[in-house]
């Protein structure tokens, strides 16, 4: 049973927070809400959870209406489960009284509720801890804690605010492989709202990428990362170089596009005299090397390094454009002043657009 | 322990929230057996009254009319002012039968509204002295209970030597009292309306109105209380205070160096005045109140201080009955402020003293 | 944000919930006032016979009335002065206690607690016993005579607004401070800012918000008050709006009509300055609300000793010249002989407690309402601040007018405004004519605090994490579930103070029970009254030593049970939630979410 959200629109005051956003996010998949702040991922999340209205459009689960324009069914009746940021968890409840509160409020039995939160706490890891209050529990688990909380429901869908945020980097690393586990071991919808592109890509099967109310871009975490559709879906996965230019010559498959008197070769049919802009990934630029497929042969001078363990991270001007500087990122040690030969494969080089068009999958060419 | 100590609080919480309705349950509940149980042994007289008044002695009047008759007496005590407010604020759906206060003009303006019940004589009326009968209105409306001088002249004794103690009202101009006198605000002070009124009376009203006005001049102070003003007397601020005599006496008895002059061309009445309710729920009862007070029985227990404080100390209007001997209760000249023309005229009144002598 | 939607086809209960809460506050405050003021346009609703003519000569004449204007002018400036000295006190008071820990941070709070809990009439009245010529302190010094005039004056007035307002402005900073986030400090002295110069630049800015919706309350409070200048001041000295309401009610017949159409004018000029406050807050948007949770703690390394030893001195002159006053005023025998030898007596003690005497009765009456009003206040305070603040709506804005205007409306008028509305004529038939029952009382009792109740509920509910009630919500609560279990037991701690505020404020409120109580009944206030008016002084003093007695014990056991719970409650050290056991007075019942 998928949940449908068809147009779905909100404004607070003037402002338009959801723009006739429209997706569908099928059983047992887990989607990533992806933007920054104020793209209104969290304003989605409430209005799937029942806490916010809408004011158009429509979100249903299968054939049953959630939320529509005048009508909004109590989240209590949704059957979701919710874990928050800041773990949200009552102080005043120790932790099995957390878990078992929402079986309470259904009269389960006294047995099946202890039997319930059991499961959940093992799936959890967390056996033992049902007598202790949050305050007497660390970062970690208490978020083990309130997705234990959320899980023992069996909901029909699992709602994720951010919670890995306020855990510190060594424990958030651990956690996402621990949300994983759990959630995939579930087999429950999930729907995942980040602001870090490195939790999207890694949880999910499909992320969303929302900017201002809308949909940027939505695809599976490897298409997403590798095919940015535009010049902010790019930006926002971590991609730093991004030329402009204006298409001047077409070769076959190739276009070739001039940057400020560089020639670039890029994948794709454009149409002469056409603006663009390209966009390379710093991981697919090869320092001093020469591939076999048609790419560009640019001279470079290294600025700056920075060394990151794996790699190291350089910024270079190009000799011919010295205001143009890429990003580049290798395993060679380079030092600063060198200058080197930077190979822009036309494959690696991608022409981006400028906006989406509202939620439809971005095609280039 | 958590956990316990949020049961705990809630058990309190709800024990207490238990105890509190228990509590006034029971209350209510013994209120009403009291009650209930009262009425089946007055069963005779199933009658109670209910009683507004702003006389110091109420309490103790209250008890000895209950005492002598079984009738139960539900009073209601407060200054004249905050009992007149009531008494208008209820007026479409009356609650009392009896009103007790200073002021016949006050009452006199209830009288004009028809609120009280007219026509109505009590049985020992003949034992009103002249100055008394001069008091009760043509309709009946109310009747008075004692009087005592709106105002009159105090100085201090040991700070104003005999031969500058003023003898008459145009005194009180002179050099001696310059910014050395004090008297009350007619707007908060109930009974200095009947002085000024009085006084524009005697004197004609332009006349009297640039009397205050030379008083003004002359530095008088206006004050709030009684209290204040005697205060200030006894320190020394003023040489001389113009205020309800009543006041006066209380404070002399006290011990207090206090002399009290009336002047001889007059003191203003201010009596204490009584009324039934028109739709009275216990006229009978109401009657018979009435008839308490103007007993010598009654008399007794209002002037004794021990009752009353400083209203005890008031001129009775009964044949026979004798006023405090530390009171002046000879040579007295009364002259009556007519209540129905100073009723009418006393918001002007008022509105004329707050503009032209106190701002 | 809306955490709660409006549910329109399903549900009918949650929004039967939210009418009925407004329904109460329209019946217990709206009612009583609109009763009162209508009767600007209709001055006879309740002549005999009734007449619906509208009128608007009540209107001309007040606003015709250069009396007026210039009253309004002379309150204004009353109540402005008297916010700025309780501002001022309050400010120091709050550092000094924000510098210290432990005991004396524990000590200041419960003393300025105190100070809010006593009794108005008791402050005025301590304080013309102790200043007045040959009073209390010049019997000690043998002060000259007019030693005082300046003191029995306009800036006396103020002086005393300023000692006995100040808690409101106290408790609003306290937790202003608590909000302010301490990068923001440090940056400041990083930058080269001295102590001094960050605190001027950059923490007092910081906490305008707060200092202004402290002062609101306090203004609105100075600015009704007629109790305080009528015992103070000289009234040839300039006359104030209070006094031009107290004025039309002395009037005969009383001109119930002009005191609607002032008390109205207090109501506006009051709710002016509160909107004043909202919008300048609106304008700068400081955002401490938004601070970091660890914040705080200003210098607690190096106090500053001049601080300390000034709010100390401020504490006691505000609690120990009324309290000093009252309690040697009713030891004396003779009141007249002052402080002399042999003047003293526990005489007026004995007197007033004697079993079955007026004062004991009295007294037991007033412990009944306080308690059964206190319970009910703190209650509904709960539901209702829970409304107010966690579902935004249209009728909120209706129920901060009504709760502001209790609070502006001088105690008198409110009073008055009961009499009409629950002695109606229309009630006859109904059998509702609670005017003369202990019903009405409570509900005026409850009218007049229960605005305080809701906006302290509304301070400890605004810092409640939003996420605690969407978690209970998507768990399947409802929203009376949510209110119980979540909601109820997190603020216990809170409802606490509101309860006992109202239990002891009840205790000696004087304008409601003087027109109010049930004949024959008369409250403990009502009697202290009665003996001071009667010039019982000692005896009168006494009585109020008495009720203070109870009203310390009462206040002791508070504290007490806040602590206690306090300590037991396992989420202290918990960063991501901090309940303050301090209320907050919002001036404005919003919660930015």
């Amino acid at each position: 049973m998928n949940i449908v959200l068809e147009d779905v629109t909100k404004h607070y005051g003037n402002k338009l927070v959801l723009d006739k956003l429209s997706l569908t996010i099928p059983e047992g998949s887990c989607v990533a809400l992806l933007g920054p702040s104020g793209c209104g991922k969290t304003t989605l999340l409430n209005a799937l959870a029942g806490l916010t209205t809408i004011d158009g459009g429509i979100i249903r689960y299968d054939e049953l209406t959630w939320s529509s324009k005048g009508y909004t069914m109590v989240p209590e009746e949704r059957n979701i489960g919710m874990v928050f940021q800041d773990f949200a968890l009552w102080p005043h409840m120790n932790v099995f009284e957390n878990i078992a509160f929402s079986l309470r409020l259904k009269k389960c039995p006294l047995k099946k509720i202890r039997e319930q939160v059991a499961e959940v706490l093992d799936a959890v890891q967390m056996n033992g801890f049902e007598k202790r209050y949050p305050n007497q529990l660390s970062g970690g688990q208490r978020q083990r804690v309130a997705i234990a909380r959320a899980l023992v429901t069996h909901p029909s869908l699992m709602l994720m605010d951010e919670p890995l945020s306020s855990l510190d980097a060594q424990l958030r690393e651990k956690m996402r492989w621990e949300i994983m586990r759990i959630v995939r071991g579930a087999g429950i919808t999930t729907v995942y709202v980040t602001h870090d592109q490195a939790e999207a890509l890694s949880l999910a099967d499909q992320v969303i990428l929302l900017n201002q109310g809308r949909i940027e871009q939505a695809n599976s975490p490897t298409k997403l990362y590798r095919e940015p559709a535009t010049v902010f879906a790019a930006n926002f996965l971590g991609c730093s170089n991004i030329l402009h230019g204006r298409v001047i010559e077409r070769c076959g498959d190739y276009s070739l596009v001039n940057c400020q008197g560089l020639n670039i070769y890029t994948l794709g049919k454009l149409t002469l005299g056409q603006e663009a802009k390209v966009m390379i990934r710093s991981g697919d630029i090869l320092i001093n090397t020469q591939g076999q497929d048609p790419g560009a042969l640019l001279g470079a001078i290294v600025l700056q390094r920075s060394f990151q363990g794996v790699t190291w991270q350089y910024r270079a001007a190009l000799e011919k454009a010295p205001d143009i500087q890429l990003e580049v990122w290798s395993t060679q040690e380079i030092e600063v002043s060198d200058p080197i030969q930077l190979w822009l494969s036309a494959e690696r080089c991608r022409i981006l657009r400028e906006m989406s068009d509202n939620g439809k999958m971005a095609a280039i060419c | 322990m958590n956990r316990y100590s949020y049961q705990k609080l809630s058990a309190i919480l709800v024990s207490i929230a238990v105890i509190g309705s228990a509590l006034t349950g029971c209350g209510t509940s013994s209120k009403v057996s009291a009650n209930t149980s009262s009425t089946n042994a007055a069963a005779a007289s199933p009658k109670e009254l209910v009683f507004y008044s702003a006389q110091g002695y109420d309490d103790a009047v209250a008890k000895a009319f209950q005492a002598k008759t079984g009738i139960k007496v539900k009073l209601v005590d407060m200054s004249t002012g905050p009992l007149a407010a009531k008494i208008e604020a209820e007026k479409s759906n009356s609650h009392w039968d009896i009103a007790w206060f200073d002021g016949d003009a006050t009452m006199q303006a209830l009288d004009n509204q028809g609120l009280l019940l007219q026509g109505w004589t009590p049985n020992d009326t003949s034992n009103l002295t002249q100055l008394g009968q001069s008091l009760v209105p043509a309709d009946k409306a109310y009747y008075p209970t004692g009087v005592t001088a709106a105002a009159a002249i105090g100085v201090n004794s040991k700070l104003l030597p005999r031969s500058e103690y003023p003898k008459d009202w145009n005194d009180l101009l002179k050099p001696t009292f310059k910014n050395a006198l004090a008297m009350n605000n007619p707007s908060v002070s109930g009974p200095t309306f009947p002085y000024v009124a009085g006084l524009l009376n005697l004197m004609g009203d332009a006349q009297g109105k640039q009397f205050f006005t030379s008083l003004k001049g002359n530095g008088m102070k206006v004050g709030e209380t009684n209290d204040v003003e005697i205060k200030s007397l006894l320190n020394g601020q003023v040489k001389a205070v113009t205020i309800q005599d009543s006041a006066l006496v209380a404070a002399k008895a006290e011990g207090n160096p206090i002399d009290i002059i009336y002047p001889s061309s007059g003191v203003f009445t201010l009596p204490g005045v009584i009324a039934i309710n028109k739709k009275a729920p216990n006229a009978e009862a109401a009657k018979q109140f009435v008839e308490f007070v103007l007993s010598s029985e009654g008399q007794k227990v209002m002037l004794d201080p021990k009752n009353g404080g400083g209203d005890s100390y008031f001129d009775p209007v009964i044949t026979g009955v004798e006023g405090s001997s530390v009171r002046q209760n000879d040579g007295i000249n009364w002259l009556k402020v007519d209540p129905v023309k100073s009723s009418q005229n006393e918001n002007d009144i008022k509105k004329w003293f707050n503009d032209a002598i106190i701002h | 944000m809306q955490l709660f939607t409006k549910i329109k086809s399903q549900k009918m209960k949650t929004s039967f919930c939210d009418i009925s809460g407004v329904a109460f506050l329209a019946i217990l405050i709206g009612y009583p006032l609109l009763a009162l003021l209508l009767q600007i346009v209709f001055p006879n609703l309740y002549s005999v016979p009734m007449s619906l003519v509208p009128s608007l000569t009540s209107l001309q004449g007040v606003f015709a009335d250069k009396e007026n204007l210039n009253a309004v002018l002379n309150s204004i400036f009353i109540g402005a002065a008297g916010t700025i000295a309780a501002s001022i006190l309050g400010t120091i008071i709050a550092f000094a206690a924000e510098e210290h820990s432990g005991f004396m941070h524990t000590l200041i709070d419960a003393l300025v607690w105190l100070i809010f809990f006593l009794p108005s009439y008791i402050v005025a009245e301590g304080w013309v016993m102790f200043m007045q010529d040959g009073g209390i302190l010049a019997q000690l010094l043998k002060l000259p005579n007019g030693w005082s005039s300046w003191f029995f004056s306009r800036w006396g007035v103020i002086l005393i607004m300023g000692f006995s307002y100040f808690p409101y402005v106290y408790f609003s900073l306290r937790q202003g401070i608590r909000n302010v986030n301490s990068d923001l400090i440090k940056a400041g002295r990083l930058s080269g800012g001295s102590r001094a110069q960050v605190f001027r630049k950059i923490v007092l800015p910081l906490l305008t918000p707060s200092l202004l919706a402290g002062a609101s309350i306090a203004f609105a409070e100075a600015f009704g008050d007629f109790g305080l200048p009528a015992a103070i001041m000289d009234q040839t000295q300039l006359s104030l709006l209070p006094y031009q309401i107290y004025v039309s009610l002395g009037q005969s017949p009383v001109n119930y009509p002009a005191a609607a159409c002032l008390s109205f004018l207090v109501i506006l000029i009051s709710a002016g300055a509160i909107l004043l406050q909202f919008f300048w807050m609106r304008k700068k948007d400081y955002s401490t609300v938004l601070a970091r949770k660890d914040s705080v703690i200003f210098a607690k390394t190096k106090k500053n000793p001049l601080l300390t030893l000034g709010s100390f001195f401020i504490l006691s002159v505000s609690l120990l010249v009324p309290l000093g006053s009252t309690i040697i005023a009713s030891l004396w025998k003779v009141w007249a002989n002052g402080l002399s030898l042999g003047n003293w007596t526990f005489a007026n003690y004995s007197k007033a407690l004697k079993i079955g005497s007026e004062g004991v009765n009295a007294l037991g009456r007033s412990l009944e309402y306080a308690f059964v009003v206190a319970v009910l206040t703190m209650i509904l305070g709960v539901i209702l601040a829970y409304q107010m603040s966690f579902k935004k709506s249209a009728l909120n804005s209706f129920l901060n007018i009504l709760t502001m205007s209790v609070i502006a409306v001088p105690g008198i008028v409110l009073a008055a405004a009961f009499v009409f509305a629950w002695n109606g004529v229309w009630l006859i038939p109904l059998n509702l004519v609670l005017y003369g029952t202990p019903i009405c009382l409570g509900l005026a009792f409850m009218a007049t605090y229960l605005p305080y109740s809701i906006r302290l509920q509304l301070g400890a509910m605004g810092q409640l994490p939003l996420n605690l009630i969407k978690a209970a919500r998507v768990q399947g609560a409802g929203e009376i579930i949510v209110l119980r279990k979540i909601i109820l037991p997190l603020v216990a701690g809170t409802a606490i103070s509101p309860f006992f505020m109202t239990f002891t404020k009840i205790i000696f409120e004087l304008p409601a029970s003087m027109l109010l109580y049930p004949p024959g009944s008369p409250t403990f206030s009502v009697t202290i009254q009665h003996y001071f008016s009667e010039s019982h002084w000692s005896k009168g003093s006494a009585l109020s030593v008495i009720g203070l007695i109870i009203l310390l014990a009462a206040y002791s056991l508070g504290r007490y049970l806040m602590e206690y719970f306090g300590k037991g409650k396992g989420y202290e050290e918990n960063s991501d939630l901090e309940l303050n056991q301090e209320p907050v007075l919002l001036a404005n019942g919003e919660v930015t979410i």
